[in-house]
């Protein structure tokens, strides 16, 4: 039972750690320009 | 164990433990902010209401990375193995700093709207950041599997689902940190430029990762070398090593060929064989040590005698015991042969001598 949980463990491991980096790397490229103002919010006419 | 047996006790290594955790946790809320709070100045600075959220999730963050880390380290070094004993306490109290962070972010995030607190954090207006994900709905997923892992982790729903259950039930903390660090990265960090929080959230990454991959990739290369097996007084044995390869107290994990793991111990002037997986939850026994004449399940603390396999009076529990001899040139054998008839066995280190 050991061995066969903390194999799984491992291939757990194999896939979540490279997919977890990948998207952290994939969220940092993606986010906004933070050296840039952010945009004047947009308001509706009232009617 | 079953006679009388209390299983959550406090001793003063237990409350050493806690103490300790508290401790760390007091000196981080104190810390953090008064960093921040001289680093982060002019218009960086940030208001005590955001800070006290930052607080308390990056203290969650760095114990659920230190929970994490605790079980690869354990079976890679063993003088990591103390830190296992009382996990399950740092793991209900990093839920409650998680339950603290959550209901701070609910009374101020979303406390001022035209609806509900609950409601607002799952119809979260998400435009504002790129990533269009909704954050906070992901760390809520989190906190409902730790929040289900902290209720179960009492012993008696270790007995009540059975140890298998319990156990493939509280691998669920793989996912719930995989739901974190998707709270953090596409929350907090889209709008973060710190260098630092980046580093923290890819350094917990790349150390929980590696860990883990570490001690299964060691474990695998282990479990492909069984101990060689060799013939001696007409019957197969399993070759352990020199007697030297045994320190006083400390068991050595030797494998038979049929799969199965034994705990060989040296104790008393005398070396023994022991059924290597606790009766309790499959704790690695061979990764245990012998404390009060007893080897010890490095898991929860249950106990066993090493010459018959016996939990010490008034205790009932038993495992398998196996039988030792030397081989001509001294090397330890081991009869792969395991018995349950609670004899003693024994192999005198005076043989060796004689």
């Amino acid at each position: 039972m050991i061995r066969a949980q903390r194999r799984v463990h491992a291939i757990v491991w194999m896939v979540l750690g490279p997919a977890l980096l990948l998207g952290l790397v994939w969220a940092l490229l993606a986010r906004p320009d933070l050296t840039q103002p952010d945009p004047a919010p947009v308001r509706e006419a009232s009617p | 164990m079953s006679h009388g047996y209390v299983p959550i006790q406090i001793t003063l290594r237990k409350l050493a433990y806690d103490a300790a955790v508290v401790l760390g946790i007091v000196a981080y809320v104190i810390i953090f902010p008064a960093v921040t709070n001289a680093v982060l100045t002019g218009p960086q600075a940030v208001t005590p209401r955001i800070l006290e959220m930052r607080t308390w999730g990056t203290c969650g963050f760095v114990l659920l990375t230190l929970i994490l880390m605790i079980g690869p380290l354990a079976r890679l070094h063993r003088g990591f193995v103390p830190l296992l004993w009382n996990r399950r306490h740092l793991g209900v109290m990093f839920t409650a700093v998680a339950v603290y962070h959550a209901f701070k972010v609910w009374d101020y995030y979303h406390r001022y709207g035209n609806i509900d607190n609950t409601q607002s954090i799952f119809t979260w207006d998400v435009a504002w950041t790129s990533s269009s994900v909704p954050f906070p709905v992901l760390g809520m997923l989190a906190l409902a599997i730790f929040l289900m892992m902290a209720a179960t982790s009492h012993d008696f729903w270790q007995a009540a689902l059975g140890p298998v259950v319990w156990k493939w039930l509280h691998m669920g903390v793989y996912l719930g940190y995989a739901l974190v660090v998707g709270h953090v990265v596409l929350g907090a960090l889209q709008r973060e430029s710190s260098p630092l929080a980046v580093t923290l959230v890819g350094g917990s990454v790349a150390l929980v990762g590696g860990l883990h991959l570490a001690a299964g990739i060691g474990g695998w290369i282990r479990d492909r070398r069984p101990d060689g097996l060799v013939s001696h007084a007409g019957r197969q044995w399993v070759a352990c090593g020199p007697v030297s390869r045994f320190e006083e107290g400390r068991p050595v994990a030797v494998s038979t060929p049929d799969g199965e793991v034994v705990a060989v111990l040296r104790h008393d002037g005398a070396l023994h064989a022991l059924h290597g997986v606790c009766a309790h939850q499959g704790g690695p026994l061979a990764e245990g040590r012998v404390i009060d004449g007893c080897l010890t399940c490095p898991w929860h603390g249950w106990q066993y005698q090493p010459a018959d396999g016996c939990s010490p009076p008034p205790f009932t529990e038993q495992i398998a015991n196996y039988e030792l001899a030397f081989g001509p040139d001294g090397t330890v054998l081991l009869d792969p042969s395991a018995h349950t008839d609670a004899a003693p066995r024994a192999l005198s280190l005076e043989a060796l001598d004689a």
